[in-house]
């Protein structure tokens, strides 16, 4: 499902250029669940940008469904985005005048098959809110929510097009423990029902939850399969 | 996505964001309505000042004596002459200017005032508005009438009481009834300087009857509408007939006076438009102000809405729409209040600022509150349109 081969990611920051990924080979098959682990700086939250499209890299290649991303247009890349991945930040990244529904239909908007009538969007949004238990607050503004609520919000936007994979970047790191355990759980469940699930965290209590953990660090994977210490 | 659909973002945003729009747009609304303001009220006093410069003087023709430096000789004007000057082609009427000092005795004392005898309408035509009675008659001026008109400020100082109307008044010895009291027309209205200095206004033809060996220093003609060209040659045409006075009457030529007007109105013209251009600078940066903090401050949105699978098109378009609306919104309702306050300023001033709105500014301002929007808002728009998405969601 993703396929990343020998990725590298260099990034100019003023005379210097920073690598902060150094050929990163990986292959994720379809329907797992992995988590990506490392300490702040080692590129997890960057390969994670990589695999969504929100970044190219500088040399390699990245491949998506069966799809070479890493020669795409600005099109294309855009229809991957909205079609093949849903995103999940640990930030939410809600629009904050918009109420939760509107959040939710977002990406429908951005569909160029048209599937979504303007009606019908709301209604979706509506079961998707409903899905991840949030059919009391779907006329509230992310202000009026808490930060659990906010990443419930957060998740029904990454499924509203139904994408094959789904990318959370640290979606508990905001949250005390118990939220963060709820919205792991749903994420979970959305893992069961097919989808494939890439997490990066810090904590190893969300780690430990997927079926194969991934470390980097400096930029390159360490180890495979086993608990970067505690 | 469709632009049916662009539209609808729009709009759903700018409800959805009521303050940050209706600042935008109160940005642009201020910019335009204060191109329009400045542009009426400098427009107001140009029109003022030339209209004061060219009042009765487009029909009307001067003669006067010159007094030649190399003959040493000086004109002279007669009854004669103006008896003449009248009987030829295209002029209406000749009048002696005659503007002399007397000593006026009223019920609260005597004061030397200057007396102008004047015709029928000639109050009307330099904009001296009657207070109280009645102009000075077409019967007055053939019955010789020793009937006076005063200017206000005089009638305050020989009578007490408002209205004189009536009563009399010794002018140089001689009893005259007042049948009416002017009031003075606005400052920077006033006609020629002759009128200006009047106290009070008789009959001409009364003034000539008690002043028979008077010197004429002036004789205004009246031509035919249309026709100054003409009467223009058969009055040069009539002194220049007689070999005695050449070089020693002069006849004002209004082309050079309309010269002289059109100069003054290039000169105020080129004031305007600096103080147009200095308007439309700042109101133009106002616009470019508030269009850029919006944009700015949406870079956020504008990665996450990338990141969501909008295209660079897309947010383009989306932005396109958004600030035509904003600054279309915002160029009209400054268009309005610009023209509410340029009509309501007359008034309010009670016709201290003139002011005269000018179409081309009205296009002017919403052509740059248009171009001004679109730009300064597609500008910072492409520019995070075609960052990475990344790039523009770490933007803070």
């Amino acid at each position: 499902m993703i396929e990343l081969n020998r990725v590298v990611k260099t990034y100019q920051i003023g005379e210097t250029p920073v690598r902060v990924l150094s050929g990163v080979s990986l292959k994720i098959d379809e329907g797992e669940f992995v988590s990506i682990m490392g300490p702040s700086g080692s590129g997890k939250s960057t390969l994670l940008c990589l695999m969504g499209c929100l970044d190219s890299p500088t040399s390699g290649q990245v491949t998506l469904a069966g799809q070479d991303v890493s020669h795409m247009n600005d099109v294309e890349l855009a229809h991957v985005r909205n079609r093949t991945v849903g995103f999940v930040f640990q930030t939410y990244n809600l629009l904050p005048y918009y109420n939760a529904v509107h959040n939710v239909l977002l990406p429908m908007i951005y569909r160029t098959d048209h599937k979504f009538p303007g009606a019908q969007r709301q209604v979706y949004a509506r079961q998707l809110l409903d899905q991840v238990g949030l059919s009391h607050r779907i006329h509230h503004r992310p202000s009026q929510m808490s930060g659990g609520e906010r990443q419930r919000v957060a998740i029904a936007r990454a499924l509203v097009n139904s994408p094959k994979i789904i990318l959370a970047d640290e979606p508990t790191g905001n949250l005390d423990s118990k939220t963060g355990d709820e919205i792991v759980t749903i994420l979970k469940g959305l893992n069961r029902r097919g989808v494939t699930l890439v997490v990066v965290t810090h904590d190893p209590e969300v780690a430990s939850q997927a079926r194969r953990v991934i470390h980097i660090a400096d930029g390159a994977i360490r180890q495979r399969h086993t608990l970067f210490g505690a | 996505m469709e632009l049916r659909e662009s539209v609808e973002i729009a709009v759903a945003n700018m409800l959805l964001t009521k303050v940050r729009s209706g600042l935008s747009i109160l940005g642009l609304v201020i910019g335009t309505a204060a191109i329009i303001i400045v542009v009426a009220i400098a427009n107001g006093s140009r029109k003022m000042i030339i209209e004061s410069l060219s009042i009765g003087n487009s029909d009307v023709l001067y003669v006067w004596p010159w007094y030649d430096e190399v003959s040493h000789r000086a004109g002279t004007l007669t009854l004669s002459d103006v008896d003449a000057l009248s009987k030829l082609p295209d002029v209406e009427s000749a009048t002696p200017e005659i503007l002399e000092t007397k000593e006026v005795r009223g019920p609260s004392g005597h004061h030397p005032l200057k007396g102008l005898g004047i015709d029928p309408g000639y109050l009307e035509v330099y904009r001296y508005q009657i207070f109280a009675g009645r102009d000075i008659s077409l019967l007055d001026v053939r019955s010789r009438a020793p009937v006076v008109v005063f200017t206000k400020e005089s009638a305050n100082r020989l009578f007490q009481g408002p209205n004189p109307v009536g009563q009399s008044v010794r002018i140089g010895g001689v009893i005259f009834e007042i049948v009416g009291v002017v009031s003075k027309p606005i400052e920077g209205q006033a006609g020629a300087a002759m009128t200006k200095g009047a106290d009070y206004f008789i009959p001409v033809s009364t003034l000539l009857y008690f002043e028979k060996d008077i010197n004429i220093p002036s004789i205004r003609t009246r031509v035919t509408k249309g026709k100054i060209e003409t009467a223009l040659k058969g009055i040069k045409h009539y002194f220049g007939s007689d070999p005695a006075r050449k070089n020693l009457i002069k006849i004002s030529d209004p082309s050079e006076s309309i010269e002289e007007i059109k100069k003054k109105d290039r000169a105020l013209m080129m004031q305007l438009m600096s103080i147009a251009a200095v308007s439309l600078l700042v109101g133009g940066i106002g616009i470019m102000n508030v269009m850029l903090t919006s944009v700015v401050e949406r870079t956020h949105e504008i990665g996450l809405r990338k990141a969501l699978g909008a295209t660079s098109r897309d947010i383009l378009e989306q932005f396109l729409v958004e600030t035509s609306f904003l600054s279309g919104v915002g160029g009209i309702l400054g268009t309005v209040l610009g023209l509410v306050v340029s009509w309501v300023l007359p008034i309010l001033s009670s016709g201290k600022i003139p002011t005269s709105p000018v179409f081309s500014s009205v296009v002017l301002s919403i052509g740059f509150s248009l171009t001004f929007g679109l730009f300064f808002g597609l500008f910072p728009a492409s520019k995070a349109a075609h960052l990475s998405p990344i790039e523009s969601l770490r933007y803070e």
